[in-house]
């Protein structure tokens, strides 16, 4: 699932607004590498069904999924419950038992309907129907908006997913649950069924609209730019996460000095969230130049050729990225959020009526000058932001008086004590009894 | 230089520039041209002047006086103001100044913001 902003460029017309579209996509992909088999469907479709079924000793098999006209109204409760519009059919005989599930839906889809019994979207990709050898298989469904609304957009998705991976007697939750029992099948043979060209166009709406309506009730009363303030703290603290507090400076010195810029992860999310954190950061100051979050891989090489000052985010998994990457123009400054790290450009981009000799001299110097600063700049993030860390030299910093997020802090690295804990014991495991 | 000659065009009396130029902290100057008597009309020219001399005349003094220098050994958690001192950080506020980020904010902010001259 990713958060992607598409930006737009200004109309010309001066005015203070927002012109971008916001999105998040809940993408399903199988490489060409990875085939499809049937019997690994069939398996996938057994390991949560036979928790359903073991007392009986039966086996579970969930074959279909329709849809049927209601009208609820979807909120959700105090327990992070609501009421889900899916509901399951059960029939069972003495080996199979067999669920349908029935999404309840505001209008009557009957072309959908009648694609849905039809064969499943997996199955047709499974016999390279609908795609091409080299292309890995792909469905997904996508949610943009004019206003930075991802973070309802995020939950109706998510809440989407874990509905249809659901078993029957579970109820509609929000609740995060466990990566691994999420199965993806019934929602990808739904989505697939969009692949038909045919299907009622209002189909889409219908099944998003009660999550829609669910995961925005509780921004429903509050400011309309409520949520994009929290997404942006929200990236704020995802970017403050992924840097060190002097790399961080350096991003901010390189911004504030209009530098080419390109911050790369393989989560392409964080991309995003940094943009949108690097750009408030900046304020009142306005980045008033190219800046997309998320670098289609087509266009990667010819962007980073642009002549004026740009904030490029390029996931680094994409194909050709990692060549580009290692092939960067002098003058271009690369922030690898995945390392934490911050290189600066060997040459840094100055106004075009400021390329003197003279100009061209003191570039070494104001690169000097730069991480000079970047270094004091940092040094005063970390003594605001993790002073028990970047002030602890300091006699007035006593056990004592250790602030409230040091607490938060130690539980976090109780998490990454147990998680490395766990790795050194598989690594030493065989060596004794 | 430009503003200085403009400023000391607007206030001829040597007093008066004393006071209004010398004392105020901004290094914007709004100027704004009416081109007719006739004030229903919208016929006025508006100007934003910004002096990059007196800019970092204002660092220097920032950095000198009243302000907590940023490279001095001083607690670093301290919540006050701190100033980039011209000595150490001259190429960056020259880079800076150029900046269309610079320009953008300078052009957008209010009249009040700045010495005003009609």
């Amino acid at each position: 699932m990713v958060n992607f902003m598409i930006p737009k460029a200004d109309d010309g017309s001066g005015e203070e607004q927002d012109l971008s579209l916001f999105g998040v996509s809940l993408v399903f992909q199988r490489s060409s590498t990875a085939r499809f088999h049937p019997r690994r469907i069939s398996q996938t479709q057994l390991i949560g069904s036979e928790k359903v079924a073991g007392a009986a000793n039966t086996q579970v098999e969930e074959k279909k999924t329709e849809l049927t006209e209601d009208k609820k109204e979807a909120s959700i409760d105090e327990a992070g419950e609501f009421p889900s519009p899916l509901s399951f059919d059960t029939s069972s005989d003495d080996h199979w038992s067999t669920f349908t599930r029935s999404i309840q839906v505001s209008e009557d889809v009957p072309m959908f309907n009648s694609h849905l019994r039809e064969q499943p979207w997996v199955d047709r990709v499974l016999q390279d129907e609908i795609r091409d050898q080299d292309v890995p298989a792909t469905v997904g469904v996508a949610l943009v908006s004019r206003r930075n609304v991802v973070i309802a957009m995020r939950q109706t998705l998510w809440m989407l997913l874990r509905d249809f991976s659901r078993e029957p007697e579970e109820k509609g939750s929000m609740k995060p649950i466990d990566k691994s029992i999420i199965t993806c099948g019934s929602l990808v043979d739904l989505l697939g069924t969009f692949a038909h060209q045919d299907v009622e166009r209002s189909a889409l709406r219908c099944i998003l609209e009660p999550y829609i309506r669910a995961a925005s009730s509780p921004w429903i009363e509050r400011p309309i730019g409520s949520q994009k303030e929290e997404f942006e703290r929200l990236a704020g603290q995802q970017l403050m996460t992924c840097l060190p507090p002097i790399p961080l400076a350096l991003l901010f010195v390189a911004a504030l000095l209009e530098q080419k810029i390109i911050l790369s992860s393989t989560r392409r999310s964080i991309l995003f969230s940094a943009t949108a954190a690097l750009t408030e950061m900046l304020k009142p100051l306005k980045w008033c130049h190219l800046l997309v979050p998320l670098v289609p891989a087509a266009l990667a090489k010819d962007l980073i050729q642009y002549p004026a000052p740009y904030i490029l985010g390029m996931p680094s998994e994409d194909p050709g990225v990692m060549d580009i990457m290692n092939d960067l123009p002098m003058d271009v400054t690369l922030v690898d959020l995945d390392v934490g790290r911050v290189i600066l450009a060997p040459e840094l981009s100055y106004d075009n009526r400021n390329t003197s000799g003279e100009a061209n001299e003191n570039m070494a110097q104001t690169r000097s000058q730069v991480l000079y600063l970047a270094q004091i700049l940092g040094s005063k993030f970390g003594a605001n932001l993790y002073r028990d860390a970047w002030s602890c030299d300091s006699p007035s910093l006593t056990l004592c008086n250790y602030s409230r997020q040091t607490a938060q802090r130690q539980a976090d690295f109780d998490v990454l004590r147990a998680v490395c804990r766990s790795f050194v014991e598989e690594l030493l495991a065989g060596t004794m009894l | 230089m430009l503003a200085q000659t403009l400023v000391t065009m607007l206030f001829p009396s040597t007093f008066l520039y004393f006071i209004c130029y010398i004392g105020i902290s901004s290094s914007c100057f709004w100027i704004e041209e009416e081109h007719s008597p006739d004030k229903k009309a919208h016929n006025t020219d508006s100007t934003v002047l910004f002096d990059e001399d007196r800019f970092f005349h204002i660092k220097r003094h920032r950095e000198e006086y009243g302000f907590e220098p940023l490279l001095q050994d001083a607690d670093p958690s301290a919540n006050r103001s701190v100033a980039l001192g011209m000595d150490a950080f001259n190429l960056i506020l020259e880079t800076f100044v150029r900046c269309q980020s610079m320009n953008w904010y300078l052009s957008s902010q209010p009249k009040e913001k700045m010495a005003c001259s009609l």
